[in-house]
């Protein structure tokens, strides 16, 4: 008994203390910079915990041997006992070492330090901080290799991203998009603030994993995670205005009418009569000196327009069920008139822990996008160049009904541009109105079993649906409509597209002893993509009847075409394994291996095998480095992979057949439907995967207790059995054909630097820096061909000549291909001039290229080109597309990269971002069409043609000068060819055009403030942000057109670039200077 | 344990199976060759694919008409010089970086290649094998598709490669060219071959749109001149086979009598209603045209580039036309004043933007014969293209010209039956009342001797198909290219230089028009043929005719231009007619294409 009542009393006396000791605790967390709100707090072993208020302090009860875990995202987790303490200050520190960082490397993750493979990053701070519209333009500039691209300044313009110079010069080089997870077709769904992470997977020992479509690099982004503990709700937004950064000088309304009058001069003496009818005689000129006239570039494009965006996101939860919520709302308004898009995002996701075993991800995301306008690029009606070649006076004209007697009675190329240059370009572009709505939806779910220790099951699943109203108006003015009786015409195109995936992976981490760890990795995964479209067109509306009207009662019109497809569906079963080897934590080997079977070839061709391999020296961790106290990193890495390319269109290995209405027969005064080939390219059977193997060397460094810290890498890559649209002579009854030929290959360097300049009381001043080089070569092509041949298509069939492109076995792609410019023909150039023919003599052995200019007859001041060879490898006075064009410039730059600064001051931080490239040419194809008449009637032409500047032929009374001696007087130094050299339809590829592309852009420069948390909380915001950010800020070039970065779409091109003519400027939508002022707000 | 293993190969087999149909899928919008060609209504729709290729820009504005001037009667516009522009073919400039060169080439090859697809897929079909009428012509349509397009590379190209099954991969793609005699053997043989198996146009479902038996006998003679007459050579010479010639003239000879045996048509009595009836879309059976290019709505550019000039307005319900083929002055003046087919080919006025009649110039005489006006739905005041009027590739009449020509030439002088066909096309051209001397009487005289008859037929093959854009092929298979252009240019020339001086050959024919514009918006001329003497007579107004012929005492740029390629004024020199290769070909050929020959420098 006293035994028993002993035990009792202890068991009191246990229980008692015990109970005594649980005693209430208090604390601040704060980081170097003050409070941080919204920590977790946890007692290690328990769920007993809370979160630190705005003012980072917390409250809690433990007992006193417990042990308080702090964790808070971007800090590392910190442990501290409590002991006898009751008030705390913990002090966190922000997870600075970039060794720890989680990097995602496709079907899992990895701490940047053991990373055996190139893998740059961009963190979603350093584009939150940013007001971005889209990922793709905060990866602009940042990381080493790629190279993005805004492809058309028009608000919804679709950016071209190319990693280490793209290998294959198929159509599609742009790297694959991996979001959470599961690839999409591209990043615009993805709303910018959404971002957690941006990892960049470069060589192939990281792509290899995703086997196929690996070869241009993988782009994964993870987004925001919901986060467990106290409901955080922010609010960031902004408000932007748009600017035209740069006009081109164009002739002034007295210039326009003296060249026009000129023009008319020499042509003849009907053609000034008509001229005097329109403008006047020419003592009367004068008067337009006191005319202001039009500026169509500032109807066009100059309107200053307003933009705005709002994302608001909530994110709570508890540790075993999380969400969030985040929304955005983006209005963004166009230079161009009527040109706008807006897009809604919705995101949500949810993570849910089932049991200790089972947790199970959730996200279903929507975006909504609405955009209007038809831009300026490809099939566009108003194109950038009306803006310049537009009359600025209407002369007489004003008085006297153009469209009748007096219109000029083109033939039917003409027509089009005869409309162009009488009509306003503000009502032109009102003519090509376009509607397109694009909803995409995304179901996304993941189940994760922990099956034992070590061992996990990850079975995820995706659905991704798009239906995209695509509405097009062709007003009375269009030519497709003057075809159709001159009445309106609209179609609609309703398409969906689904993709379904499944994949399921087995991760095994296990150890041998205590020096070797091992990650397997083995996995399956089946994808299929499904695209369907209805297509409707009507015709014969009233001109009356407005576009939003006229698609809103579309039975007003008369039915024209119908069509409907259903594509086959793009299937891809694949099966994959890593296997990752860590020894002594020093040195890292993974091996890995996909195999993937793609429904683009045919049977026997269908399968392709990716392996890859990499090794990483943790050179740091080795004794010898204990000295260099230096050194705070270093690490050595080299790998060696294979990875695929299918992405072709289907059809290809057919033949197979589709009904078509385009341009149909009309038996019976009805358009027949017909077949046609389902694809434009000669069937290929025995297209098979293109395959790219990688081979990277790399060194990762930190200095300084990683004040510097960065990457160096060097890469040979080589592309074989090129997926390559090759020419095939059109005797075949086909254009082209899909082939596997060839080889190209890519060397490079990179370099990618971040440093802490300063970090002193309350300054901190941060510098990144990047470097890329890349030497792309063609190695070789098929059989004797020593050449792809393509055309831009920048004029169209008018180009002389049409072919102007080249890539080169031994040489690069993207070669510029034309005449040699030789200025114009000087006086000597001549012996004599016939005045009863009117015609110049030359010398013996001159050239006469007028047969390739057109324009006026060969005489002084007619642009020249340079008589290169003949068919006997010399000169032979003839200038011919065979022998007298050139390689006349190559449009891949030595050099791009980017750098910025990043300072910060009390609450204030700057922000600053540069991006540059170097050594790259661009074809200026506006120096051609807007220095001569390019199909344009009474239209106008750039300053740089002015009186003084070219080679003229009229004296100042006005009258035709044709000796040659008093022609030398008359033009004492003229600086550019007459533009009356060329026919109207007669612009011609030549080395003129050629400009330096080389350009250093301060593309961003931010400042920001943010309110001390002092005055903020007291109003319950945890973070209140304000800033102002100037996007293209500066820019710094030689180059004379509007931009340097020059990628806008020819007519009819998809992806609104073609691999193998980069470079040229098809005078698309100017890239805009944009002010932005906005909040982050967080509570 | 049996079972097991049983049970476990079928789930793997069934795995397997899946696998290979997960990665073979099902697709629903394209079709096979076999499908495609299992039934008359599919075939059909592959054959109109190569009927669809008419319905290009290739075709419609570029081979069709551009492509056929300038020859003696239709002249297209030409600027000061060489411009690199589509004009440069009609001056005999062209260079082969001349993009519409490749266009036409392209489309061409398209066609072919079309054909040779339906021509195996037909062969290859059940129904085709069972003797299927309907597919029997069907394949002779596609015959006929593919020859009309090797036609038309040969006649402007010479030597071309020459391709008759569809392209495979595999396929050697580089083919060299083939001697223009072996292609026009061929297709001649081709047709020969299927066109007893074919419809008349009234069997057809669509007429005379679809190419029927009449065409394709009419097509063989044609085919057939044009391997027995004369072709330019890279020598630069012209030449016929002398050995086979012939043989070619009795081809020819034997289907235009097969035709006029087997089928024989009616010409309509009026000569303009052949043409009315294509601009109302009317497609009369068993009359004049044998088969036109069908172009249904808003497809087409008859009367846009071919036929009368309208200016647009907005009081002009009908668009522009904008008449870029125009005919010659000499060809104006050379037909008889009461050919009723004069004012039916040529137009000396064009409707203002008000659709007043005005009057137009000696040097821009456009087609009469297509007028978008008279379009049954007006096309609207902003249309311009796409006029839905059909494209005629051959005629009763030409049938007729043919085998009188053959005959003459065979025979060695004019038999009854050569006689008998010219006179059918006379007849119509005449009032009856005038038969007697403008049909009799001149078929009489023209009969002295084989070459007079033969210079009739030039002649009247001018005059029947003025503006159908066939001129220029005629010339060269008589050798008359070069001797034609010197002629019209000599007599443009004359014809200025008489009507400034007042003196000469050309001097009764007006120097000057008299005009007035009617309260009706019609337009009456004075005198259209014959020079009125003395001044301006009270209430009419004078426009420069021939006098427009000559500036400042030397001829008008018209004429300095219009040929200008062709420098030979005696025109005994050939006239190089062939066009280049385009140089985007030749790259593309790896050597196996070359502009050589012809003077071509590359």
């Amino acid at each position: 008994m006293r035994k028993q009542l002993l035990l009792f009393f202890m068991f009191l006396l246990i229980y008692s203390m015990a109970w005594a000791q649980t005693k209430p605790i208090s604390g601040k967390v704060v980081d170097n910079t003050g409070e941080l709100v919204g920590v977790s707090v946890t007692v290690k072993g328990t769920t007993n915990g809370v979160a630190t208020d705005v003012n980072g302090n917390f409250k809690l009860n433990v007992a006193p041997n417990a042990i308080l875990v702090f964790r808070f995202i971007g800090y590392k987790t910190k442990e501290v006992a409590v002991g006898t303490q009751t008030q705390l200050k913990v002090t966190l520190e922000s997870e600075s070492s970039s060794l720890n960082e989680i990097v995602v490397v496709g079907y899992g993750t990895q701490k940047r330090g053991d990373l055996s493979v190139a893998i740059s990053s961009v963190s979603g701070k350093d584009i939150e901080i940013n007001p971005i519209t889209s990922v793709a333009e905060a990866l602009e500039g940042r990381v080493p290799g790629l190279q993005v691209t805004t492809s058309d300044g028009s608000p919804n313009g679709n950016p071209i991203i190319r990693l280490r110079g793209g290998g294959s010069v198929t159509q599609d080089n742009s790297p694959l998009y991996i979001v959470d997870g599961f690839p999409v077709a591209d990043l615009s769904n993805i709303a910018p603030n959404d971002i957690e992470s941006v990892d960049v997977l470069k060589d192939a020992a990281a792509t290899a994993i995703y086997g196929s479509q690996g070869a241009n690099g993988i782009i994964i982004v993870t987004t925001k995670k919901p986060k467990a503990g106290r409901t955080i709700i922010s609010y960031n937004g902004y408000g932007q205005l748009r600017t035209f950064p740069r006009e081109l000088q164009v002739l002034s309304p007295y210039e326009y009418v003296l060249a026009q009058y000129e023009f008319a001069r020499i042509t003849s003496q009907t053609a000034v009569d008509n001229f005097s009818k329109y403008f006047g005689a020419y003592g009367d000129l004068e008067l337009y000196k006191n005319q202001k006239g039009t500026n169509w570039q500032k109807v066009l494009f100059g309107n200053t327009t307003a933009s705005q965006q709002h994302s608001l996101s909530i994110t709570g939860g508890t540790e075993k069920t999380k969400m969030s919520l985040s929304a955005s709302d983006n209005k963004n308004q166009g230079l161009q008139v009527g040109s706008n898009f807006e897009r809604i995002y919705m995101d949500f996701k949810l993570n849910h822990t089932i049991s200790d075993k089972l947790t199970l991800d959730l996200t279903t995301r929507f975006s909504n996008t609405i955009s209007n306008g038809g831009g300026t690029s490809g099939s566009a009606t108003a194109k950038v160049g009306t803006g310049i070649t537009t009359k600025p006076v209407n002369g007489l004209a004003d008085f006297i009904d153009l469209s009748g007697a007096n219109a000029v009675s083109g033939n039917d190329q003409d027509y089009e541009d005869f409309i162009s240059s009488t009509v306003n370009p503000a009502t032109l572009a009102a003519q090509d109105y376009r509607n397109v709505v694009t909803k995409v939806f995304t179901l996304q779910t993941a189940l994760a079993w922990k099956v034992t220790n070590g061992l996990s099951y990850r079975t995820e699943g995706g659905v991704d649906l798009g239906f995209g109203n695509s509405k097009r108006y062709y007003g009375p003015l269009t030519l497709l409509a003057s075809n159709n009786g001159g009445l309106p015409l609209g179609e609609i195109t309703i398409a969906q597209a689904q993709t379904y995936r499944w994949a399921n992976t087995l991760t095994y981490k296990f150890k041998l002893g205590p020096k070797n760890v091992f990650n397997v990795l083995g996995g399956q995964e089946i994808k299929s993509a499904l695209a369907s479209a209805n297509y409707n067109r009507a015709k014969g509306f009233d001109i009356t009847l407005p576009p939003a009207k006229l698609f809103a009662n579309f039975a007003a019109g008369t039915p024209d075409q119908i069509l409907s497809t259903e594509v086959q569906p793009a299937n891809m079963m694949s099966f994959f394994g890593r296997v990752e080897y860590i020894y002594k934590n020093k040195y890292i080997l993974s091996a890995l291996a996909r195999a993937d079977g793609s429904s683009v070839f045919a049977e026997g061709h269908q399968w392709g095998f990716f392996p890859a391999a990499a090794i990483a020296w943790k050179i740091m961790d080795e004794p010898f480095m204990k000295n260099a106290t230096f050194v705070s990193q270093l690490k050595a890495r080299l790998s060696y992979g294979a990875v695929g390319n299918n992405r072709i269109p289907p059809y290809l290995t057919g033949p197979t057949f589709s009904i078509a209405v385009n341009r149909p027969i009309g038996f019976g005064d009805t358009n027949q439907p017909y077949y046609t080939y389902s694809s434009s390219l000669l069937p290929n059977p025995n297209l098979k995967w293109e395959t790219t193997i990688t081979q990277n060397a790399g060194l990762d460094f930190g200095f300084f207790h990683d004040r510097l810290t960065g990457s160096l890498d060097l890469y040979s890559n080589y592309t074989k059995d090129l997926l390559v649209t090759s020419n095939i002579p059109t005797s075949t009854g086909f254009v082209a054909q899909q082939q596997n030929i060839g080889q190209t290959s890519n060397r490079g360097i990179e370099l990618g630097l971040t440093g802490a300049i300063v970090d002193k009381k309350g300054f901190r001043l941060n510098g990144i820096f990047n470097i890329a080089m890349n030497r792309a070569r063609v190695d070789k092509l098929d059989g004797s061909a020593t050449e792809i041949i393509s055309n831009s298509g920048w004029a169209s069939t008018d180009l002389k000549a049409i072919d102007d492109y080249r890539a080169r076995v031994g040489g690069t792609i993207g070669l510029i291909y034309g005449y040699v410019s030789d200025g114009f023909y000087s006086v000597d150039d001549f012996s004599s001039y016939n005045a009863s023919t009117g015609r110049y003599v030359l010398k013996p052995g001159v050239a006469d290229n007028t047969n390739i200019t057109g324009g006026i007859s060969v005489r002084p001041g007619v642009a020249k080109l340079k008589d290169i060879s003949g068919p006997n490898g010399v000169p032979d006075g003839v200038i011919d597309a065979t022998y007298d064009r050139q390689v006349i410039g190559s449009a891949l730059p030595k050099a791009t990269g980017g750098f910025g600064f990043n300072a910060s001051y009390k609450g204030f931080d700057l922000y600053t971002f540069f991006t540059w490239s170097y050594g790259n040419q661009v074809y200026n194809t506006g120096k051609q069409s807007f220095n001569m008449y390019y199909r344009t009637t009474w239209g106008n032409m750039l300053n740089t043609s002015n009186y003084a500047s070219r080679f003229h032929y009229i004296d100042a009374a006005g009258n035709q000068v044709t000796d040659l001696e008093a022609l030398r007087a008359l033009n004492p130094n003229p600086t550019i060819a007459s533009p009356y050299s060329y026919g109207n339809a007669s612009p011609v590829a030549q080395s003129l055009e050629i400009e330096d592309g080389s350009f250093l852009r301060l593309s961003n420069v931010t400042l920001g403030y943010t309110v001390p948390l002092s005055l903020t909380k007291r109003v319950g915001i945890s973070k209140l942000r304000v800033y102002g950010t100037v996007y293209n800020a500066l820019l710094f070039t030689k180059y004379t057109g509007y931009d340097p970065e020059v990628s806008t779409a020819p007519s009819g091109s998809t992806d609104g670039y073609n691999v193998l003519t980069p470079g040229v400027d098809y005078s698309g939508y100017p890239k805009s200077r944009t002010f932005t002022f906005g909040l982050n707000l967080t509570f | 344990m049996k079972t097991r293993i049983i049970i476990g190969l079928v789930l793997i087999s069934t795995i397997i199976a899946s696998c290979k149909k997960f990665l073979d899928p099902a697709a629903p919008s394209v079709y096979d060759s076999t499908y495609i060609f299992s039934t008359v209504s599919d075939a059909n729709r592959a054959v109109n694919g190569v009927y669809a290729l008419f319905n290009t820009d290739a075709f419609t504005s570029r081979v069709s008409n551009n492509f056929t001037g300038n020859n003696d009667i239709e002249i297209g516009g030409v600027g000061s010089s060489a411009d690199g522009s589509r004009r440069d073919i009609w001056s005999f400039e062209a260079t082969s970086a001349q993009v519409d060169l490749l266009a036409v080439w392209n489309n061409a090859y398209n066609a072919i290649n079309k054909a040779n697809e339906c021509i195996a897929g037909i062969e290859a079909s059940a129904l085709y094998k069972a003797n299927d009428p309907a597919m029997l012509h069907l394949e002779g349509e596609c015959f006929t598709l593919r020859a009309y397009w090797y036609y038309l590379l040969v006649e402007n190209w010479g030597d071309v490669p020459y391709k008759t099954t569809p392209s495979r991969d595999g396929d050697n793609f580089y083919l060299p060219k083939t001697d223009r005699n072996l292609i026009l053997t061929n297709i001649i043989n081709d047709l020969v071959t299927a066109e007893p198996k074919m419809k008349w146009a009234d069997q057809l479902d669509y007429g005379i749109e679809r190419i029927n038996r009449e065409f394709v006998m009419g097509l063989i003679a044609r085919l057939s001149l044009t391997r027995g007459g004369y072709a330019l050579y890279p020598d630069l010479t012209m030449k016929r086979n002398e050995a086979d010639y012939l043989s070619y003239y009795k081809k020819a000879n034997d289907y235009c009598r097969k035709l006029m045996t087997l089928k024989p048509h009616t010409l309509d009595p009026s000569y303009s209603n052949v043409f009315l009836n294509e601009c109302k879309y009317i497609k009369p059976l068993n009359s004049d045209v044998l088969y036109e290019v069908a172009f249904g709505p808003n497809a087409g550019d008859v009367a846009w580039c071919n036929g009368m000039r309208v200016d647009a307005g907005p009081a002009n319900p009908y668009g522009t036309g904008s008449a870029y083929l125009g005919m010659s002055p000499s060809y104006y003046h050379s037909f008889d004043t009461l050919d009723v087919r004069l004012p039916a080919t040529c137009s000396i006025y064009y409707y203002s933007a008000t659709l007043q009649q005005t009057p137009l110039s000696a040097t821009s005489i456009t087609p009469a014969k297509w007028n978008r006006i008279l379009v049954p739905v007006a096309l609207g005041t902003a249309s311009s293209k796409g006029t839905g009027i059909n494209w005629p590739l051959m005629r009763y009449s030409d049938v007729l010209l043919m085998l009188a020509e053959t005959e003459n030439e065979i025979n060695g002088s004019p038999t009854g039956d050569a006689k008998n066909a010219l006179k059918m096309v006379r007849q119509r051209a005449f009032p009856a009342a005038i038969w007697s001397t403008k049909v009799d009487a001149y078929i009489n005289t023209v009969s002295a001797s084989k070459q007079t008859f033969f210079d009739a037929i030039v002649n009247e093959r001018a005059w029947e198909f003025g503006a159908e854009c066939l001129r220029k092929y005629d010339l060269i298979r008589w050798n008359y290219y070069g001797k034609k252009v010197a002629e019209a240019r000599n007599i443009a020339t004359q014809m200025g230089i008489d009507a400034n001086a007042g003196t000469g050959t050309y001097s009764n024919l007006p120097d000057v028009l008299y005009y007035k514009l009617n309260g009706d918006k019609t337009v009456s001329f004075l005198s259209r043929y014959a020079k009125v003497q003395g001044g301006t007579p009270t209430g009419w107004t004078a426009l420069n005719w021939l006098r427009s012929l000559q500036s400042s005492g030397a001829p008008s740029t018209y004429i300095t231009y219009s040929w200008r390629g062709y420098k030979d004024n005696s025109g005994l020199t050939p006239l190089n007619y062939m066009l280049p290769i385009a140089s985007s070909i030749i790259s593309d050929s790896r050597g196996t294409l070359k502009n050589d020959g012809y003077g071509f420098t590359n």
